[in-house]
């Protein structure tokens, strides 16, 4: 086909999802969605296949929905109207957890299905047994809410009231619920319209074969990156914690990737059974963090199907990565979610030492509840950390997660003014980055106060044992921490898989979210590198002696000879 | 006699009204000392300085001292535990997928900020008077290291500036010479990091402006001008020098906001009726798309119901907001040295990379080699191949083939089928950003005008429009000049904020509107320091509010000062907005959360008539090319006139091509052109 209608079909793809989330953004009710951001879009062609996302898509999504797409199509082939809208949040089939609910909107010619075009957002609540409908501590999904398998919401242009009234029946806020769900279907709407246009302007033809050759594209992009890594195996690890609280057996993701010319082979197998806890992924879940992990590594090549198609994922059934039903599953993204990157980082970081980088901090979710001026409330806060060291420059500090996109956190002062809390620190934390040749960026340590009432404490949080590994000699990130009156006589490791801990007036909680890991020896590392840290406060004077090997002072100021011993003997130790 | 001299990156466009006549000037700017260039297209004027009675100016000094990170050496104090709020921001990435990622370096290094023992609580109580021994330590050790402006933001200072201001008294004291910015008087409005940046932002390019308005100040004043210097704020309105000095963030992105008061200015003088889109209920006049395609970008910009629209959330780049509400303008990667190129995959792409004004494009032969959108258009001989500004940049028409065959080559497509590529990718990326920013805003494009402006605007503004289903284009009379005229055509204005944080149902209206008379006091001693006579100073009142459990406020403009009867008009006039803005409203009585008041105080200034242009009946083309017009029509001999010799009656079919020396209007097969009675041109399909 004409190569400047390809651009400029493929462009208006681009623009469509874009379009699409912004209709989202503007008629959502939930905040999640409207300010976090937590969404994502697609155009999909009439197999299935992933053409598209937009500008501000979670690639977590957008890989998904085509998972999604399978569903509906394993479902319904065949019994496709104009007028038809599906809806689904099942794990099990194409999805993360029940809280991100996808719509699916077919798009004809006439009677002839030519794509699709779909939007998934995360609803603030799906029901279960807590609000938020997160239960860290749950043993069977049945307590993490309602779970949708792909369903027609709409028929032929009809509303499914039945759908409608068992989303109503079981979920918290309903009516907000609903609001959520229009919003959807508003979206893919203007989704549909546009795809229309472009197809009255440069005919479906051109349009399903612009579609066709965006998915070659990219493919043939991600196959000539591959082939210029060298052949081989390489091996991957990485652990959760533990199941829960009340199940303290850490969990292993185990990895083998398979480099094979122009394509790749992600094997899970040896990764630990599924847990009796809500720390489990599905297998869509699992795939969606591979893509994300290698489209991190590869920003350029455009998300769609042809980045799948030179990836082969293998995940063994009632494993962590690939968790049955009836396992719980709304930890995932605390939990296995990131180990499935922390695993992938390390197997391709001895690949592609260029590219490589430190494994990122773990997301931390604090949910803080109670009762404050006559009325129940429920205050969600989490937290940024560190980035791993790259090949060239240290890893960027103080950033919400890869798995948390373009969420934005709340301000001090909102949450102040909001509930009965008071901050007594929110800084980036000293020494927390991974030591390397590059440095993880730092993480960040919060301490707030409860003032005047008591409430009640549950977080989705992981790495106290297992931090952010570095790569190639690169140290880990500091152990992340959740802790009750630091520094006093009452002070108590809570943990991060903490579920309703009681708290008092005037207790404080410090969250510790640790950088990322290391790059390279941090023997290696310039020492004026090492002194502009401790200028900067981002390395302490007892650190940069201790891991880097640099006798420094608080000013900054080098001890030539002192670094030298400190480093011969640091290395002598290292090599015994 | 008024002028406006608006500073770009390659010009500096002067327009003078004088005896009811515009005239334009141009002169390149001069980066180093952009005085300079100001002064030289004054003297290019010919008028001596006494007999002007207005001189606005919009300046980049402020922007380019922060991209160039050319700024004062900034220190930054904050409540201790917080040192970290101005590198933390609000924790996001700027590219979700890509682990290389960094963000900018902020404009203070993490050890020139300090903190102070201090603390005021949610509710504005100070439960911590600061530590002024800490913050004197602090403050002379920062000055040691070279630090030369200081910023103060205390967490929950916008409910209670008490610590800021005895921190700063404490300081002056000692340090009398050391410029200090208090987050508490820069913007007191709630959320740390906005209010930090803000602040920071100010501390950083304050001096840089006070030096250079003093410069030109003193310029001009030695030249006999006996006037208050004005400057442009993004806000849409001037500001004496002293003002601006006061708040100097408000200066950043000031040129583009007067391009959007000149757009309707335009809409509004104009007597000519838009065709109704087919399809669409209504167009108008005052419903305008700005497009502004200059050498990087393309500035796009809604006016609706003579409205622009004000944002608080305009970032400077990439993490460092500027918070102030400012006219809404959106920038795309798409302007005449946008680059087209091929990826490893055979895909063509157009921008973002520029060749901008150095090395420039290929036909210029500075230097540039890539294939531009300027190129593509010499190709087409949609510009004259041979030279532009009436002679003084002349163009090679063989090098920009040349560039434009180098992608085109891989592609197999000859040189004018892949230069009428680069124009429709260009065109399409317009297109679609312009699609979103009114899908966002939930209105339909074919209620609008197209205002086409900018050297590259009115080359593309037609096609723009068709795709869109627009029927009708302005071309301002002087495109390239367009921020510069708006400089002559608005008034001065001081926005200033309070942030309230109460329920609508506990409070009396009459908290509420001494809260307001608060606002506006501050308002208008700003404008009589100003010299504005109290008969010409009105107020305007807006309120960001929500629905109680909402995360974020929306903005109700007020159509009075608060009193009971507004009271009880703010439900419903709130529930209408929110059913505008988001489609859905819930019932009436639903409590409403009142989260910042905002004042803005105008002095009215006299505004100029645009002069009318002479009545046509001389329209005649000078010359004819052969332009490329693609699809059906290709090559096409086309009648190539002078923008001087149409006047107000004449009709243009189209295809045709209209010149003058700042831009180039392209009126396709099916539009035509006529000029309206303040000489902008009116294109209209159908």
């Amino acid at each position: 086909m004409d190569p400047i209608t390809l651009s400029v079909i493929s462009n208006g793809f681009k623009s469509i999802v874009n379009e699409m989330n912004l209709a989202l953004f503007r008629s959502a009710y939930s905040p999640v969605i409207t300010e976090g951001r937590d969404i994502g879009g697609a155009v999909i062609d009439r197999h299935g296949r992933l053409v598209a996302q937009g500008d501000w898509d979670l690639a977590v999504f957008v890989a998904l929905l085509e998972f999604s797409l399978k569903g509906v199509l394993a479902r319904f082939d065949g019994d496709i109207a104009p007028g038809d809208v599906f809806i689904m949040n099942d794990p099990f089939v194409g999805g993360t957890h029940f809280n991100d609910v996808g719509v699916v909107r077919p798009v004809f010619d006439g009677d002839e299905l030519t794509a699709f075009v779909a939007v998934c957002g995360h609803w603030a609540d799906v029901g279960g047994q807590e609000p938020g409908s997160f239960v860290a501590n749950a043993r069977e999904h049945f307590q993490e809410g309602l779970r949708i398998p792909p369903m027609k919401l709409y028929i032929a242009g009809e509303p499914n009231l039945a759908v409608f009234d068992i989303i109503e029946a079981n979920m918290r806020i309903s009516s907000e619920r609903l609001g959520d769900v229009r919003a959807q279907v508003g979206s893919t709407r203007v989704g549909e319209q546009r795809l229309v246009e472009l197809a009255g302007k440069y005919g479906w033809d051109q349009v399903t074969g612009a579609m066709d050759e965006a998915i070659a594209h990219a493919e043939r992009l991600l196959r000539s990156e591959i082939t210029k890594i060298p052949d081989g195996r390489f091996k991957g690890e990485d652990h959760v914690d533990m199941e829960s609280l009340d199940r303290p057996i850490p969990k292993k993701v185990a990895l083998e990737l398979t480099i094979d010319g122009d394509s790749m082979h992600f094997d899970f197998t040896g990764s630990d059974p599924e847990s009796l806890s809500a720390s489990n992924s599905t297998y869509s879940s699992t795939a969606s963090a591979v893509y994300v992990t290698v489209k991190s590594l590869f920003p350029e090549i455009p998300m769609n199907h042809g980045v799948f198609e030179p990836i082969r994922i293998t995940a063994p059934e009632h494993t962590i990565v690939n968790a049955l039903p009836p396992r719980a599953i709304s930890s995932m993204a605390a939990t296995v979610y990131e180990k499935v990157i922390g695993a992938a980082l390390m197997a391709l970081s001895e690949a592609i030492p260029e590219q490589a980088v430190g494994t990122p901090y773990n997301l931390i979710n604090l949910t803080i509840g109670g009762r404050y001026r006559d009325s129940d409330f429920v205050a969600y806060l989490f937290s940024e950390g560190g980035f791993g060291g790259r090949a060239t420059k240290d890893g960027p500090p103080g950033l919400v997660s890869l798995y948390g996109g373009g969420a934005k956190i709340t301000p001090v002062e909102v949450m102040e003014r909001r509930y009965p809390i008071a901050f007594e620190e929110w800084a980036l934390w000293p020494d927390s980055g991974g030591a390397g040749r590059y440095r993880g960026g730092v993480g960040s340590r919060k301490t707030f106060r409860i003032v005047d009432t008591s409430v009640r404490l549950s977080c989705l949080g992981d790495r106290e044992y297992y931090p952010p590994a570095g790569v190639l000699g690169g140290e880990p990130g500091a152990k992340h921490g959740l802790i009750r009156n630091l520094g006093t006589a009452a002070e108590e490791n809570l943990t991060l898989k903490v579920v309703g801990y009681p708290l008092q007036d005037g207790d404080t909680v410090t969250i510790l979210a640790g950088g990322g890991g290391g790059y390279g020896d941090p023997l290696d590392r310039d020492p004026a590198l090492v002194a502009e840290d401790v200028i900067q406060g981002y390395v302490t004077v007892g650190h940069a002696a201790e891991r880097y090997g640099v006798a420094v002072d608080e000013s900054g100021e080098i001890a030539a000879g002192e670094t030298e011993r400190l480093r011969a003997s640091l290395r002598k130790g290292k090599t015994q | 006699m008024r002028i406006g001299v608006d500073v770009g990156g390659t010009f500096t466009d002067l327009v003078l009204l004088a005896k009811g006549r515009l005239t334009v000037h141009k002169v390149l700017s001069t980066p180093s000392d952009p005085s300079q260039a100001v002064l030289a297209a004054v003297a290019q004027t010919g008028v001596p300085m006494s007999d002007v009675r207005q001189f606005a100016h919009g300046t980049t000094v402020t922007v380019n001292a922060v991209i160039q990170r050319g700024g004062a050496p900034t220190g930054l104090l904050t409540t201790k535990g917080f040192r970290d709020v101005l590198q933390i921001r609000r924790t996001t990435r700027g590219a979700l997928y890509d682990f290389q990622w960094d963000p900018p370096q902020e404009l203070v290094q993490r050890r020139w900020r300090r903190e102070v023992p201090e603390r005021i609580d949610a509710s504005g109580e100070v439960t911590r008077p600061p530590d002024l021994g800490a913050a004197i330590a602090e403050a002379r050790a920062l000055v040691g290291e070279g630090v030369s402006s200081l910023a103060i933001c205390f967490i929950n200072s916008y409910l209670n500036g008490e610590n800021e201001h005895v921190v700063r008294a404490a300081l002056a004291e000692i340090m009398p010479d050391l410029p200090i910015y208090v987050s508490s008087d820069i913007l007191p409005e709630w959320r740390e990091f906005e209010r930090t940046s803000t602040t920071v932002v100010s501390a950083y390019v304050g001096p840089v402006l006070t030096e250079y308005l003093h410069r030109l100040e003193s310029a001009l004043r030695a030249q006999g001008y006996g006037y208050d210097l004005l400057i442009m704020l993004a806000n849409g309105g001037l500001a004496t020098a002293a003002a601006a000095n006061e708040r100097p963030a408000y200066t950043i992105g000031s040129g583009p906001a007067a391009g959007v008061l000149a757009q309707l200015a335009l809409g509004l003088a104009s007597d000519a009726e838009p065709i109704p889109a087919p399809g669409s209920r209504k167009a108008s006049m005052t419903n305008i798309i700005g497009m502004d395609i200059g050498g990087t970008s393309t500035d796009i910009s809604l006016v609706h119901d003579g409205s622009p629209y004000l944002r608080s959330d305009f970032e400077l780049e990439f993490g460092t907001p500027v918070s102030y509400p400012v006219i809404e303008i959106n920038s795309i990667g798409a302007g005449g040295g946008t680059i087209a190129w091929l990826d490893a995959g055979a895909m063509l792409h157009m921008g973002p990379q520029s060749a901008g004004a150095d090395p420039g494009p290929a036909c210029m032969q500075r230097g540039g080699t890539e294939p531009t959108l300027t190129d593509a258009n010499v190709v087409l001989h949609r510009l004259n191949p041979a030279f532009l500004l009436d002679g003084a940049i002349p163009l090679s028409e063989d090098a920009a083939r040349r560039a434009v065959a180098a992608v085109g080559d891989p592609l197999g497509l000859d040189v004018v089928t892949m230069a009428d590529g680069i124009r429709r990718l260009a065109v399409s990326s317009i297109v679609f950003a312009i699609r979103q920013r009114t899908v966002e805003r939930g209105l339909d494009p074919r209620e609008f005008v197209i205002v086409g402006y900018g050297g590259a605007g009115p080359l593309h503004a037609t096609e723009v429009a068709d795709e869109m289903g627009i029927t009708t284009v302005l071309i301002p009379p002087n495109p390239g000049v367009t921020s510069a005229l708006g400089l002559l055509l608005t008034d001065i204005r001081h926005d200033f904020v309070t942030t309230f944080l109460k329920l609508r149902a506990e409070v009396e209206p009459a908290e509420v509107g001494a809260a307001y008379d608060l606002l506006a006091e501050q308002a208008r001693a700003h404008l009589v320091a100003e010299g504005v006579d109290a008969d010409r100073v009105q107020m305007e009142y807006a309120m960001d509010m929500r629905y109680v459990g909402q995360t974020h406020e929306l903005r109700l403009n007020l159509p009075g000062p608060y009193d009971d009867e507004m009271h009880e008009c703010i439900p419903r006039l709130f529930g209408e907005l929110h059913q505008a803005e988001f489609g859905h409203a819930p019932e009436l009585g639903e409590p409403l959360d009142f989260v910042n008041l905002r004042v803005a105080g105008i002095g009215k200034l006299d505004r100029p008539e645009l002069p009318e242009i002479p009545e046509g009946g001389r329209a005649a083309p000078h010359a004819h090319r052969e332009v490329f017009f693609g699809g059906a029509d290709g090559w096409v001999s086309t009648p190539i006139y002078h923008r001087g010799d149409l006047g107000h009656g004449d009709r243009i079919q189209g295809p045709a091509i209209i010149e003058q020396l700042d831009s180039t209007t392209v009126i396709t097969p099916g539009w035509t052109a006529e000029p309206d009675r303040v000489g902008s041109l009116i294109l209209r399909h159908g």
